[in-house]
C-alpha cells in the first residue's frame, strides 16, 4: 500500500509517493502560480488519496520550557494556554509535554511549543487540498519527526543533528538543518542556507555552523551550565558525495565534540529504505529507492526529509501537528466514509449469515416436510386399505365402545363363587377335626383392608421377606392384571390338652393347607397358638389356660379374564 | 473559557456530498439486509407453516387410521360381542326417555322387593336376618383402563344379615340370592362374606337359635353415558 507525502519547504513543494522500501519523488512544483496550477492538476489525478505533508521551513519556532506538572483536562487547557499565549496570530501551533524534570525540587513537566510563525505559505497549497477535497491526514513539522530518526543513531543524552536540506530560498544552492535534542526529545531546531556543495567548505562550513549553535544552546541554557558529563553528540548526516569533506579538518579542534559524521544513505538503509550503501564514507551506489520519476537524470541528493518521509510511511499512526480540524476534514469524512462502508460490509455480511442460516433450516425443514408428504401418502393408502375392511352400523362409537368393555370385562372378571375356596378349606378341615373354626372372612380385592373386615396385619401390607412363605410367594400385585381373592380363618384347637399338641395340631393344619397346590397361594400365619408370654395367676381362681386361638390368612391370586381371541 | 460554537454551524460545515457515496452504500445494504431477512425468514415461516399442515393432517390420518385399527382390533377381540352381551345384562343402559337416576331408582325397588320376596323362602331365621340397599355412588375406574370421561359407572352395595342354623345354609342361600339378582339389568359381584360362629357346640335339641351369623356383601355396578348438554 502506498502513501502519499508532501514536502514543503519555503522554496518548492514536493509530492513523494512511498510505496514498500521505496520513496519516489513524483514531481516538484514551485512556488508560483504556475506551481500551483501544476499542483491542482496533480491533485486532480488522485483526489482519494490520503496526504501526510511535512514541513520544513525557516518560520518555525521553537519553546522548551518548564509547565507545571497537571494531567488530563487541566493539561490540554494549559497547552492550549501556553500556545495561545505565545503564538498569537497562527492558528498553525503545537505544544507537548516531552517528560517530567527531575533534577528539579517542583518536578514540572518540560514542555516544547511550536508554531509556524509564516502561515502564509501554507495557505495556497492547503488551500488547493480542500478544494479538491483530498484528505490530509496532517501536517507535520520536520524537525519534530526527525526524533524518530535518533533510534538509528548513535544514542547521547544531548544530541545535535546536522542535515543537509534541499534549497531553500533562490540565492541559496542548498539548506543545513541543525536540531538539538535532550533525551532523544527535540529542544531547538534551525535551518539556515547553504551556499556551497563543495566537500572540504562544507565540512567547514558545517563545522563552523556547530560552533555557533553550540554557543547559542549554552546561552540559551539548554546545555547544562556545570559541564556535560560527556561531550555533545553531534551527529552529522550527509550525503556520500560531501563525505570526504570531513576527511582532514585542520582548522577545527573537534576533540570537544562527540562528533559522528554519517553517511545517510547508510542511515537509509538502515531504516530499511530500499538501496545498496556501503558503510563508511564511501559514495556507494546512489540508487538508494530515490528516483525521479520520468527523469533519466542522475539520482538527486538524499536529504533529511527523506528519511523523515519514509518513517513517516511506514507508521500506522501519526501524531498530527500543525492542521486543524477544517484542514483535516476531508480526511475525517474520509475515515467516517471507512466506518460506514465497514458497518455496511458488516451489516451485509450479518444478514447474508443470517439468512444462510435460515435457508439451512429451512432446506432442513423442506427435507422433512418432503418426507413428511411421502410418509403422509403411504399412511393415507394404508388407510384406504383399512376403511376397506371397516365394518359398518357401531352400535357405539368406537372410544365409547371400548371403554364400556373395558370396564365390563374387568368386573365380570371379578365375579367370583366362594364355595370353590370354602370347599377345598372343607376338605382340609376335616382331616383336623381339633380344628375349630369360629369365624371365616372372604373377600376380593388388591389390598387387605378391601378383602377383610377384621383389622389385622396381613402379608399384603407386609414385606414379604418371611422365609416360612417362601415357598409360596404372592408376590406384587398388579391391579391391573390381578386381583386376590382372601379367607381370614380365626380358630382354635379344640378340645385343648396342652400347649404342645395343640401346636403340633395346628403346624400339621397348616402344612396341609400349604399342600393345596397353585390354589392357596399364600398361607400367613397371623396368630400361631401359644402360651403367653406372662403367666399370672390368682389363689383361689382358676387359670384359663386352655384355649389355643390362632388366625391364617389364606391368599388366591386371580388374573383378570384373558380378552377372548 | 472559550464558548463553544452553536451546533447547527457545525452541521452546516459538514459537507455531505463527501459522505453521500458511503450513505448511500449504507442505505443499500440496508435495504438489501432487511429483503434478505425479511425474504429468508418469509420463506421460513411458509415451510414450517406448510411443516405445521403437514403434521396435522398427518396427525388426523394417524387419528383416524388409529381409530379405525382399533374398531378391527375391538371386531378381531370380539369386543362388539362383548358390548352387546354386557348390554344384554344391563350393566349398559342407554335408554334415551330417562335418566340414570331414574333408572337406578327403578331397579333399586325391584331389586329390594325381589329380595324382600326372596328371603323368607331361603334357609334362615327370618325373625333376625335383614338387608340393606343403600345410596348408589360412583365406581372408581383405574386410570390403567383408558376409559373416556363419558362414560359413568355406578355402584351399590348390596348388604346381607344371614342368620343360619348350619355353615351349608350360608352357601345354599349365597346361590339362590346370586341367581335372583342375575334377573335385574347390571352386573353383580360378591364382595365380601363374613361367617361367625354364634355358638360353639350344636345341639339337636337346641335349632331354635341360629348357630352362625353371616354379612355378604353384593355390588351392583351399572353404567351410562353422559351425554354433552352443550
Amino acid at each position: 500500500m502506498s502513501k502519499r507525502i508532501l514536502y514543503l519547504s519555503d522554496y518548492e513543494l514536493r509530492a513523494l509517493q512511498a510505496k514498500g522500501k521505496t520513496l519516489t519523488e513524483v514531481q516538484q512544483f514551485q512556488i508560483s502560480r504556475n506551481g500551483e496550477t501544476e499542483f491542482a492538476n496533480y491533485l486532480s489525478r488522485a483526489p482519494k488519496t490520503p496526504i501526510h505533508w511535512l514541513v520544513d521551513t525557516t518560520g518555525e519556532e521553537y519553546h522548551a520550557t518548564l509547565v507545571p506538572h497537571v494531567l488530563g483536562l487541566d493539561r490540554r487547557n494549559l497547552v492550549a494556554q501556553r500556545k495561545k499565549r505565545l503564538f498569537e496570530g497562527t492558528p498553525y501551533t503545537y505544544g507537548v509535554i516531552q517528560g517530567r524534570e527531575t533534577q528539579e525540587q517542583r518536578k514540572n513537566d518540560r514542555a516544547l511549543f511550536t508554531a509556524l510563525t509564516n502561515s502564509d505559505f501554507l495557505q495556497p497549497w492547503l488551500n488547493l487540498i480542500i478544494a479538491h477535497k483530498v484528505p490530509l491526514v496532517g501536517i507535520y513539522s520536520l524537525p519534530l519527526k526527525s526524533e524518530h530518526l535518533l533510534k538509528y543513531l548513535p544514542k547521547a543524552p544531548y544530541t545535535l543533528l546536522v542535515a543537509q536540506a534541499p534549497q531553500i530560498n533562490s540565492h541559496s544552492l542548498a539548506g543545513l538543518r541543525q536540531s538539538f535534542f535532550i533525551n532523544q526529545k527535540l529542544q531547538y531546531s534551525r535551518l539556515i542556507s547553504l551556499n556551497t556543495l563543495n566537500p572540504q567548505e562544507y565540512a567547514e562550513y558545517v563545522l563552523e555552523q556547530i560552533t555557533l549553535i553550540q554557543r547559542h544552546l549554552e546561552r540559551e541554557r539548554m546545555l547544562p551550565q556545570t559541564g556535560l558529563p560527556e561531550p555533545l553528540s553531534v551527529v552529522i548526516l550527509t550525503d556520500t558525495p560531501l563525505l570526504s569533506g570531513f576527511d582532514t579538518l585542520p582548522n577545527y579542534d573537534t576533540t570537544a565534540l562527540n562528533l559522528h559524521i554519517l553517511d545517510s544513505r547508510e542511515v537509509a538503509h538502515k531504516i530499511g529504505l530500499n538501496g545498496k550503501g556501503k558503510k563508511g564514507k564511501g559514495l556507494g551506489n546512489r540508487r538508494i529507492g530515490l528516483r525521479e520519476m520520468g527523469s533519466r537524470k542522475p539520482e538527486r541528493a538524499l536529504y533529511l526529509y527523506d528519511l523523515v518521509a519514509f518513517q513517516l510511511s511506514r507508521r500506522w499512526y501519526t501524531a498530527n501537528h500543525y492542521a486543524t480540524t477544517a484542514d483535516i476534514r476531508y480526511f475525517l469524512y474520509r475515515k467516517v466514509r471507512q466506518a460506514i462502508y465497514f458497518t455496511s460490509v458488516l451489516l451485509l455480511s450479518g444478514a447474508t449469515a443470517a439468512s444462510w442460516v435460515t435457508l439451512e433450516k429451512t432446506a432442513k425443514l423442506q427435507q422433512q416436510s418432503q418426507k413428511n408428504a411421502s410418509e403422509i401418502a403411504k399412511r393415507q393408502a394404508k388407510l384406504e386399505q383399512l376403511r376397506k375392511q371397516e365394518p359398518k352400523g357401531l352400535p357405539l362409537d368406537i372410544e365409547l365402545l371400548s371403554s364400556v368393555v373395558n370396564v365390563g370385562r374387568r368386573l365380570k372378571a371379578r365375579h367370583l363363587s366362594p364355595r370353590p375356596a370354602w370347599v377345598k378349606l372343607s376338605h382340609v378341615l376335616n382331616r383336623h377335626p381339633n380344628v375349630f373354626i369360629e369365624r371365616l372372612e372372604w373377600g376380593i380385592g388388591h389390598v387387605a383392608t378391601e378383602i377383610f373386615q377384621s383389622d389385622l396385619k396381613s402379608p399384603l401390607e407386609k414385606n414379604d421377606n418371611d422365609t416360612e412363605d417362601s415357598e409360596n410367594p404372592l408376590g406384587k400385585i398388579d391391579p391391573a392384571k390381578n386381583f386376590i381373592e382372601g379367607m381370614r380363618l380365626h380358630g382354635k384347637i379344640h378340645p385343648f390338652k396342652g400347649y404342645r399338641k395343640a401346636l403340633q395340631s395346628f403346624k400339621q393344619f397348616v402344612k396341609d393347607l400349604r399342600k393345596q397346590p397353585k390354589d392357596f397361594c399364600k398361607i400367613k400365619v397371623l396368630l400361631a397358638p401359644s402360651i403367653p408370654t406372662k403367666l399370672q395367676g390368682k389363689i383361689g381362681t382358676t387359670q384359663k389356660t386352655d384355649k389355643a386361638p390362632f388366625i391364617i390368612d389364606i391368599l388366591i391370586k386371580h388374573r383378570y379374564a384373558k380378552k377372548p381371541s | 473559557m472559550p464558548k463553544n460554537p452553536p451546533k447547527t454551524k457545525i452541521t452546516a460545515m459538514i459537507d455531505w456530498s463527501a459522505l453521500l457515496s458511503a450513505l448511500i452504500v449504507l442505505g443499500l445494504s440496508l435495504i438489501i439486509s432487511i429483503i434478505l431477512i425479511v425474504g429468508s425468514q418469509r420463506y421460513h415461516s411458509e415451510i414450517s407453516e406448510q411443516g405445521q399442515k403437514q403434521r396435522r393432517k398427518f396427525g388426523e390420518i394417524a387419528y383416524e387410521h388409529e381409530k379405525l385399527q382399533k374398531t378391527l382390533k375391538l371386531f378381531k377381540e370380539k369386543s362388539v360381542e362383548t358390548f352387546n352381551q354386557l348390554k344384554k345384562a344391563g350393566f349398559f343402559q342407554d335408554d334415551s326417555n330417562s335418566t340414570i337416576e331414574e333408572l337406578i331408582i327403578e331397579h333399586r325397588w325391584a331389586i329390594y322387593k325381589e329380595i324382600g320376596t326372596l328371603l323368607p323362602q331361603l334357609p334362615l331365621f327370618k325373625e333376625a336376618s335383614d338387608y340393606t340397599l343403600p345410596e348408589k355412588k360412583r365406581y372408581t375406574v383405574p386410570d390403567f383402563l383408558d376409559v373416556e370421561d363419558q362414560l359413568k359407572v355406578y355402584e351399590t352395595p348390596i348388604s346381607f344379615d344371614l342368620r343360619v342354623l348350619h355353615e351349608g345354609d350360608v352357601l345354599k342361600s349365597i346361590k339362590r340370592i346370586e341367581s335372583h339378582l342375575k334377573r335385574f339389568d347390571g352386573l353383580f359381584n360378591m364382595h365380601n362374606c363374613d361367617i361367625k360362629r354364634n355358638r360353639n357346640k350344636f345341639s339337636v335339641k337346641n335349632i331354635e337359635k341360629p348357630y352362625f351369623v353371616a354379612n355378604c356383601v353384593w355390588t351392583w355396578y351399572i353404567s351410562w353415558i353422559e351425554k354433552d348438554d352443550g
